[in-house]
């Protein structure tokens, strides 16, 4: 509960709003000018009306739907492949022994690091791709839902063996719910970072539809209108996947004090 | 620990069908459910050295009667609760329940920490339902229990609660009653007043009496109170620290519930008072 809400209990929070709605004031002033300081021959009107073009020609949806099923999928590969590790890591002490060694060094691989292996591997299709972004979800997935998991506190443990949980009761009633504020970072981290790198992909890999493409593509024709397109879409759609979680997070962690 | 679950079934059941009190059931119950604590001892490894912490303890505990415990912060009380509920295995000596040795936890013997240990993300109703999730009974059976223990401990309306929206002795009372909806044998209660107010905890005192006297189980519970001590307690066991000890056994023979201004409590309260000012030397040969 912060100062905002106590005072103005009906009104959402649009501070967060002020420094956007800056640059874009500035950018109206000053986007016109040949050569402005910001976007160049890029004004906001250029902008607009090269979406609204790409909107009607269908080139943009087809190259945003491309980047978002790139997103999903990898993410959905990656995170769900790392957050059963994690878990497996975290429960299981043998398993930390064995591969909690491996997993901290290869986190220290930056992703794009890879690309020239995955290259080698995927060729430079779709898969390399899809496998990039799947790596650059799975390490933030793997690493926080391990930590979490493993610092279950004994307090827990001992009601658990007290009460005489079962195996599905304790995870489902102790461990998951004690993991899940992790997990949930780690969620928000691996979407983030799945993101960069589907663009990253875009641009590294060989071309096909997609939001790396579209920027691709206004670099060679000198479209900074294009660019600015494509950079005020990657970083909207980033910032609504990171909204959805914390809306999600709101929800599922109702229970903490910060929440209710 | 499968046959107890099976021997304590009927029980809940019977209370549903014939929606006779819960006192009447476990009355109805009444079996060999001694506890013997015999020569326990129990160190723990500190910096690779052996730190005893309890020695030679040994006690016994009828059946339904209230034995309340004594001692110095670090005498090891906890450990000793902890021994007998089942958490900890490694000690020597002998621990029986109901003449059997006990190996491991078991809903049997009920313990409520020193801190309540309710899961956060569970409101009060579920923390108290968790209790008996491994236990196959139907969920109205679950649903009825639940409803009388929030009665009992007397949280009705916080059902729904989750344990930071109530305050420490709420807290504690929802734990009593997780450790009660399972209907125990015994329960282990370890410090459950000490997080609260004065005034909260006379009339919490109060309340321990009442379930006790309505439940008829067997309770053994640590405390740093001495008037506390002699008001609940059929028997008082005084520790001494380093290693933890037994150095009286007080039989209190007044019977329940009590005045607190009675002249016998408060003469007890003073010969235990005086305990702790001049311990008494320990004979280790006996
Ligand atoms: N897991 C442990 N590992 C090592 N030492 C322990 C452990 N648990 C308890 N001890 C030690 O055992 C001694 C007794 O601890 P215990 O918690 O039983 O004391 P207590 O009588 O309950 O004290 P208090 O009244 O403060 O709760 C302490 O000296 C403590 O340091
Ligand atoms: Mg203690």
């Amino acid at each position: 509960m912060n100062k905002h809400k106590a005072r103005f209990p009906h009104l959402p929070d649009l501070r967060g709003t002020v420094p956007l709605a800056l640059i874009f004031f500035v950018w109206a002033l000053k986007g016109h000018e040949a050569s402005g300081p910001l976007f160049q021959d890029a004004s906001i009107g250029a902008v607009f009306d090269t979406g609204l073009d790409l909107v009607k020609s269908g080139a943009l949806w087809e190259n945003y739907r491309a980047s978002l099923l790139r997103v999903v999928l990898g993410f959905a590969i990656g995170g769900s492949i790392g957050t059963a590790i994690g878990l497996l890591l975290g429960v299981s002490f043998w398993m930390d022994r064995l591969f909690g060694p491996l997993l901290t060094a290869l986190r220290q691989i930056p992703i794009f690091g890879l690309v020239p292996l995955l290259g080698l591997w995927f060729g430079m299709g779709e898969s390399a791709k899809l496998a990039l972004v799947a790596l650059a979800a799975f390490f933030p997935m793997a690493l926080n839902t391990y930590e979490s998991v493993r610092n279950l506190p004994t307090a827990y443990r001992e009601v658990a063996a007290l009460y005489r949980f079962k195996l599905l009761y304790r995870l489902r009633f102790v461990l998951v719910p004690y993991a899940l504020p992790g997990v949930l970072t780690g969620l928000k981290l691996a979407l983030s970072f799945a993101w960069i790198s589907v663009i990253g992909a875009e641009l590294f890999l060989s071309a096909a539809p997609g939001l790396g493409n579209l920027l691709e593509a206004g670099r060679e024709q000198f479209r900074i209108d294009m660019i600015v397109l494509g950079i005020l879409l990657v970083g909207g759609t980033g910032w609504a996947m990171n909204a959805a979680v914390t809306a999600l997070e709101r929800h599922l962690l109702r229970w903490r004090p910060a929440f209710s | 620990m499968a046959v107890s679950k099976i021997v304590q079934l009927p029980t809940a059941n019977r209370a549903r069908e014939t929606h006779e009190p819960p006192s009447i059931a476990v009355a109805r119950r009444h079996h060999a459910t001694e506890l013997v604590v015999r020569n326990v001892s129990k160190s723990f490894n500190i910096d690779r050295r052996p730190l005893p912490v309890l020695q030679d303890i040994s006690l016994v505990a009828q059946p339904g009667q209230f034995i309340t415990i004594v001692g110095a912060s670090g005498c090891g009380k906890s450990t000793l609760l902890r021994l007998i509920a089942g958490l900890d295995r490694d000690f020597e000596g002998e621990i029986l329940f109901g003449g059997r040795p006990v190996s491991g936890p078991s809903l049997d013997r009920g313990l409520v920490f020193q801190d309540h240990r309710l899961f956060p993300w569970l409101t009060i109703e579920q923390n108290i339902a968790s209790a008996f999730s491994s236990r196959p009974i139907d969920t109205a059976t679950k649903r009825l229990l639940v409803k009388d223990h929030i009665a009992l401990v007397g949280l009705n309306g916080f059902e729904k609660a989750y344990p930071h929206q109530v305050s420490g002795g709420m807290a504690q009372r929802a734990a009593i009653a997780r450790a009660l909806v399972n209907e125990p044998d015994i329960l282990l209660l370890d410090e459950p007043l000490g997080a609260v107010d004065a005034l909260t905890r006379l009339y919490l005192q109060e309340e321990l009496q009442r379930i006790w006297l309505q439940k008829g189980v067997t309770m053994i519970m640590v405390t740093h109170d001495i008037e506390e001590a002699v008001f609940l307690g059929d028997q008082v066991i005084v520790l001494q620290p380093r290693p933890g000890r037994i150095s009286k056994v007080i039989d209190v023979g007044l019977t329940q519930p009590r005045d607190r201004e009675d002249s016998r409590i408060l003469k007890l309260k003073k010969e235990i008072l005086g305990e702790f000012h001049n311990p008494a030397p320990i004979n280790y040969s006996i």
